[in-house]
């Protein structure tokens, strides 16, 4: 199996750690986790919510599950996996980018 | 109805899952179907194209602006209006996630997959390929005249 970077934010909160846990699941390459819940506590459907220290996540994930499959199936994917968290947890926004390393070495080439 | 219920039940339910999970009667179905129908290019978002609710649709609605989306062939539906839309469309797409982009019935996607099909040109080929573009001729309309080509 290959080696994964693995990088994770500051925050580091148990929903974070979570889903780290189960996107390892994709045998990633790469996988980025970064908390952006401080840029958007401000808005509207925030104000209400429980959960607003993680609820905004951006992730950057590489893996060869990707490997033939459309951006849609790619993100639900990672929604299906993620749907704990979503539902339960009230993770609100996933802002996703999601690659193979074929596609990561071409972008970089 | 009967169907949809009887494969989300085959699977085996989740200790907590079905304390969020509702079932979208046929009605909720056949309006969401019209809707996706009813226009070219139809988006499920949060707020207005004049007023969005959420960065996310925000930058959404500003893409299709940018790739010059005819207004006559575009529809925005407004999510926040209405709970059963909002809830309904997550399961119809099986998308959990506002905005969500619809091209000629297809679903397309959500905010990071339009910004990167808007990135990589696969939008405004899909855009162009469906017809969904200003039509050129009506360009004479605009006070901004394009630049001489030299």
């Amino acid at each position: 199996m290959p080696a994964c970077i693995v990088v994770r934010s500051h925050v580091n909160g148990p929903v974070e750690e979570k889903i780290v846990n189960k996107l390892l699941a994709l045998n990633p390459t790469t996988l980025k986790v970064f908390n952006d819940s401080h840029k958007h506590s401000h808005h509207r459907s925030m104000q209400e919510a429980d959960n607003t220290v993680e609820s905004h996540f951006r992730i950057e994930i590489v893996s060869e599950e990707f490997k033939g499959k459309g951006l849609p199936n790619r993100h639900r994917i990672i929604y299906k996996l993620l749907d704990d968290e979503i539902k339960i947890d009230k993770v609100h926004a996933l802002q996703l980018k999601t690659k193979t390393q074929e596609e990561v070495e071409r972008a970089s080439a | 109805m009967f169907r949809l219920l009887t494969s989300r039940i085959a699977t085996p339910p989740r200790a907590y899952g079905f304390v969020n999970t509702r079932f979208m009667s046929n009605e909720i179905k056949d309006a969401i179907q019209k809707a996706i129908d009813s226009s070219k290019v139809v988006l499920f978002m949060k707020g207005t194209p004049e007023f969005p609710q959420c960065g996310f649709s925000r930058a959404t609605i500003q893409i299709l602006g940018q790739q010059g989306v005819d207004p006559n062939k575009f529809a925005a539906y407004n999510v926040l209006e209405d709970s059963e839309l909002r809830d309904g469309i997550k399961e119809f797409s099986s998308w959990p996630t506002i905005p969500q982009l619809y091209v000629d019935k297809e679903f397309i996607g959500g905010c990071d997959i339009i910004m990167s099909m808007a990135q990589s040109g696969e939008l405004a080929e899909l855009l162009e390929k469906t017809d969904c573009l200003v039509p050129e001729e009506d360009d004479g309309e605009l006070d901004i005249k394009p630049a001489e080509r030299g």
